[in-house]
């Protein structure tokens, strides 16, 4: 079923044509510069600060600690905020410094580099003969279409979700959060080598599974 | 390493090169493997499509399945709102 999405506050996205029970966690596109009382901020911004949080920590109670931090963080600094940019995108702002917060405290806790598993795993997408075991097919770069459609983010997410959490960390950090390398390092506690072996190794599980769920799926070849 | 690189080696290159500048030798080695090598061809282009899509991803909108397990729990969301008063 298609239906253009009616936000709870009442915002109609209508770019996206989406089953009414997805929630969009985020996007830039569809918000007003309106704010509201912190109030009601629970109501009206607690499921996309949430869905945020869970994607990228994995675990309920972690995300509700960290929503919950960002609320008091906004509340605190509420006379700061400028109203340039819509209020969700100031407050998922404050939440994506918490997650990094707390990626830097559970992995100051933990070792984050195992180099030579990491090594050992990349061979297993490998051969005897060094050659890949999931042979790359061409895809079809993802049309416009394709990423207006929700059951293809729903693939990568899935994708994600299967890497192990700090291959998945580092991958997250990289290219949805788009920092360098030099800031990951220090907040895994990691050498550049250590990094980009992480990365090999995440690409790797990412482009089999996409291969395998999207592009050989009749999912994708619907699209083609 | 031999001039020609494995896959393997290949694979690792063309991630590496989306990260740092590779060294001479380096793409050297990567050109001429790419030049001969179908699969590690199609490696590359899937590596480039990756970062594509999520940069996409982060861009515009995170959607996830409804699985009921993206809202915010009727609990969570009362203690929450009880910890800002």
């Amino acid at each position: 079923m298609f239906t253009s999405i009616s936000r709870r506050n009442g915002q109609n996205l209508t770019k996206f044509f989406l089953h009414p029970d997805i929630i969009i966690c985020y996007s830039d596109f569809q918000m007003d510069n309106s704010t509201t009382n912190p109030e009601v901020w629970v109501d009206v911004h607690g499921d996309s600060l949430f869905c945020y949080a869970r994607g990228r920590v994995r675990n309920q109670d972690v995300a509700e600690n960290l929503v919950q931090e960002t609320f008091l963080a906004g509340l605190k600094s509420q006379a700061t905020f400028s109203g340039q940019s819509a209020e969700r995108t100031w407050l998922i702002a404050i939440l994506k410094h918490k997650i990094v917060d707390h990626l830097r405290q559970s992995y100051r806790e933990k070792p984050v580099s195992d180099l030579i598993s990491d090594e050992q795993t990349i061979d297993d997408f490998f051969d005897q003969t060094n050659h890949l075991k999931k042979e790359p097919r061409a895809w079809s770069s993802p049309p416009e279409a394709t990423l207006e459609k929700t059951e293809f983010w729903q693939t990568i997410e899935n994708c994600l979700q299967k890497l192990p959490q700090r291959i998945a960390d580092a991958f997250s950090l990289r290219e949805i959060e788009n920092m360098d390398t030099k800031e990951i390092c220090k907040l895994l506690g990691i050498t550049p080598t250590n990094l980009w072996v992480m990365l090999h190794r995440a690409r790797l599980q990412l482009r089999e599974c996409v291969q395998i769920n999207w592009f050989e799926n009749t999912k994708g070849k619907s699209n083609e | 390493m031999s001039s020609i690189a494995s896959c393997k080696e290949a694979s690792r290159l063309i991630s590496d090169s989306l990260e740092r500048p590779l060294s001479f030798a380096e793409n050297l080695q990567l050109t001429v493997h790419l030049g001969l090598c179908h699969a590690c061809t199609q490696t590359q282009r899937q590596f480039k499509t990756l970062k594509n899509i999520f940069n996409h991803y982060a861009k515009l909108a995170r959607q996830l399945p409804p699985d009921g397990k993206n809202h915010l729990s009727a609990e969570a969301s009362a203690r929450i709102k009880a910890s800002l008063k």
